[in-house]
């Protein structure tokens, strides 16, 4: 994602211009679905609050303004965070009990896309500090540069750099290899 | 380990499905904030409208020349004038008093009144209406019922295309649709708890107090429910009925349901329906003749007309016209609708879905279309019959479902001799026997020939299975015997 791609479909949208609209769907579709996907329990959840992500996200991009000193894409993946922090809240008794129904029930011939590699590396990730787990989930899924992750994280580039080597080298000793083969 | 995180993040793709509602949803916030003039809309439709047809045109054009070899061209017609974005549907055979809301304000109802987006209709005890669309799709109102149009969009490019999205906060409804939903007729109900996407369907929802009845008659209707545990799919068939709540879910068939009252509502649709299907024919003619024909034309539409074409003939001749408007830059295009000729090749033109997840019984569906009658698809040879096909798996997930499949082999394994590990322990062995049999239960737990007999036995009396242990520590024993002497002589020491 390029930042002055993205300020500059944000000022067109705030003129009203519908081309603008899509084109920054396009841009923050994907990245926002796979931040989601990594940090909630199931493909359904992560619809629906990359859904809600979303059109919170375009319902309120006028009142989205640069000069509060807020980069667009930390706006974003705040409001992301902040839906998935409710979403847990929420359903923090749910969520118990329907792990232990999940690991029941759970079947070879489910719709996989991942949802066993998923699992084990969440598992992985919650072993890391918050800030290490947020960088990597945003390097290496959501696909964003360290400028990008500075600005979400509100931390300096090298901060970033150093967060991500502790946190792979920590994700190692978490990780059984023969899974992910 | 960073390749590695970085293919899973690759591998990582959302629904179809999803992408589609959400990208409408998008495009219903930018109507809502920023709308435009007509114009300006048009402009950008047009410029819109040509980028995303450069992909499909050549598709388009080779699928049109191949057809016309196949089957047996009538006439040829020329496209002309695309029509201008409006409504296009309007509310008729209103019975009794009608309520519509528009912008906040009672609005006074007229027959065939021009309906608009976010109009609210609400009807009283034995009133009711139906709302004719610009598709040619008809929505039936009955009693004490209340809807929102929430989206009615029309393509001012394409011929009776565009999306429709009804909203169902009460009541009972019959809708009736000829047209398959695709990126570009997208028609969709909502109801507090599902979300419905008709392909060609005639279908009836009641919603009353939570509980939400579902009937389809014709052909399929995709359906999402919104559950409390995520979304769940469903394909209803033809003469299928659900019966949904949030603390119950059925679905039957039509036979076996018991329909009551319920009956007389659709036994009417269902007779209304025959009644305008001839109607709808003339409202493709005659829009064809209005917006998109020559004069000199007008003959052979009506000959077309006239043959009696069946539903699929005209949803034919409908993409046909709309492929040839994608194509066309000038929209002057010169297009082939055809009929079939008595003895028609049959053709399958099978659409291949989305593969849909059931949540609940956690199967994967891959559905296929056809646009053939039933009788056409059994005279078919056998290898032009497409059958159901196993959902394609990329390598990646198929290595990951044998892994899976085998840790969880493994985990029974393991399950299976632990439990028969108690069991010998209930019997009270002697301690030394025990821990002998443990070790020997671990060196057969990988026999594939032992896990059966273990399998066999686990209800066998604990005679039998002392006998069976006895066995294979003498078996074990004379083996090793066999092998090195010395082993089993350290062994005993």
């Amino acid at each position: 994602m390029n930042e002055e791609y993205i300020n500059n479909l944000v000022e067109k949208i705030q003129n009203g211009d519908k081309e603008s609209f899509s084109l920054l769907y396009k841009e923050l579709f994907n990245p926002i679905y796979k931040f989601c996907f990594f940090k909630l329990p199931n493909k359904e959840t992560t619809e629906d609050i990359t859904s809600e992500v979303i059109l919170n996200i375009f319902s309120n991009i006028d009142s989205y303004s640069k000069q509060k000193g807020i980069k667009f894409i930390s706006w974003v993946f705040r409001i992301a965070q902040n839906k998935i922090i409710d979403f847990f809240r929420v359903n923090k008794e749910n969520l118990e009990l329907k792990e232990e129904i999940i690991c029941k029930k759970s079947n070879i011939d489910k719709d996989l896309n991942n949802d066993f590699l998923k699992n084990k590396l969440q598992n992985a990730l919650k072993n890391l500090p918050h800030s290490q787990s947020q960088s990597i989930i945003l390097k290496y899924f959501s696909g964003l540069n360290n400028t990008e992750i500075s600005n979400i994280l509100d931390k300096s580039e090298t901060a970033v750099r150093i967060l991500q080597s502790r946190g792979l080298k920590s994700l190692k000793k978490y990780i059984n290899y023969e899974d992910f083969l | 380990l960073e390749s590695l995180l970085k293919n899973l993040g690759k591998s990582i793709k959302p629904s179809k499905e999803f992408e589609i509602i959400l990208k409408n949803k998008v495009n219903m916030i930018y109507e809502s904030k920023f709308k435009k003039s007509k114009k300006e809309n048009f402009f950008l439709g047009i410029f819109r409208m040509l980028k995303e047809s450069l992909n499909n045109s050549i598709l388009y054009f080779f699928g049109g020349a191949f057809g016309i070899f196949l089957i047996m061209p009538i006439f040829s017609v020329i496209i002309t004038n695309p029509s201008s974005a409006s409504s296009g549907s309007l509310i008729r055979n209103i019975n009794g008093e009608i309520t519509l809301i528009r912008n906040n304000q009672k609005i006074s109802l007229s027959e065939e009144k021009e309906l608009l987006k976010n109009d609210i209709i609400i009807t009283g005890e034995k009133n009711d209406a139906e709302i004719v669309f610009f598709d040619g799709s008809i929505l039936r109102i009955s009693e004490n019922t209340k809807i929102k149009l929430n989206n009615m969009e029309p393509n001012p490019l394409l011929f009776t295309t565009g999306s429709i999205n009804i909203y169902l906060e009460f009541g009972n409804i019959w809708m009736t649709t000829f047209q398959t939903n695709t990126e570009n007729k997208l028609i969709r109900l909502d109801t507090p708890h599902s979300s419905m996407f008709p392909n060609k369907a005639r279908f009836s929802v009641s919603y009353k107090n939570d509980k939400e009845y579902i009937l389809n008659t014709k052909n399929n209707l995709d359906i999402k429910f919104y559950t409390s545990s995520g979304s769940k799919y469903i394909i209803m068939k033809e003469n299928e009925f659900i019966n949904y709540s949030p603390f119950k879910f059925e679905t039957d068939s039509l036979s076996s349901v018991k329909l009551n009252s319920y009956n007389e509502w659709i036994v009417l649709n269902l007779k209304k329906d025959e009644i305008y299907k001839k109607e709808y024919f003339n409202k493709i003619k005659t829009s064809l003749k209005d917006k998109y024909l020559l004069e000199e034309n007008n003959n052979q539409v009506n000959s077309f007309f006239d043959s009696d074409p069946t539903e699929e003939e005209v949803e034919k001749l409908i993409n046909d016209v709309n492929k040839a408007l994608t194509i066309s830059k000038n929209k002057k295009v010169n297009i082939t609708i055809t009929k079939k000729t008595p003895t028609p090749l049959p053709t399958i033109l099978a659409k291949e879905k989305e593969v849909i997840s059931n949540v609940k019984t956690k199967k994967a569906i891959k559905i296929k279309t056809y646009n053939t009658e039933k009788k056409d698809l059994k005279s078919l040879p056998e290898n032009k019959k497409t059958t159901l096909s196993p959902i394609s798996k990329t390598d990646e997930v198929k290595a990951l479902s044998l892994k899976y499949q085998k840790e969880q082999k493994q985990k029974n394994i393991e399950k299976l001799s632990n439990k028969f590990i108690e069991k010998i322990n209930v019997y009270s062995f002697e301690s030394s026997r025990i821990t002998q049999t443990t070790n020997i239960l671990k060196s057969i737990k990988n026999d594939k020939e032992s896990i059966e007999l273990l399998k066999s036995m686990e209800n066998k009396s604990p005679k039998d299975i002392r006998k069976y242990i006895r066995q294979k520590r003498i078996k074990i024993e004379k083996d090793l015997l066999n092998e090195n002497p010395e082993n089993i002589l350290l062994k005993k020491e």
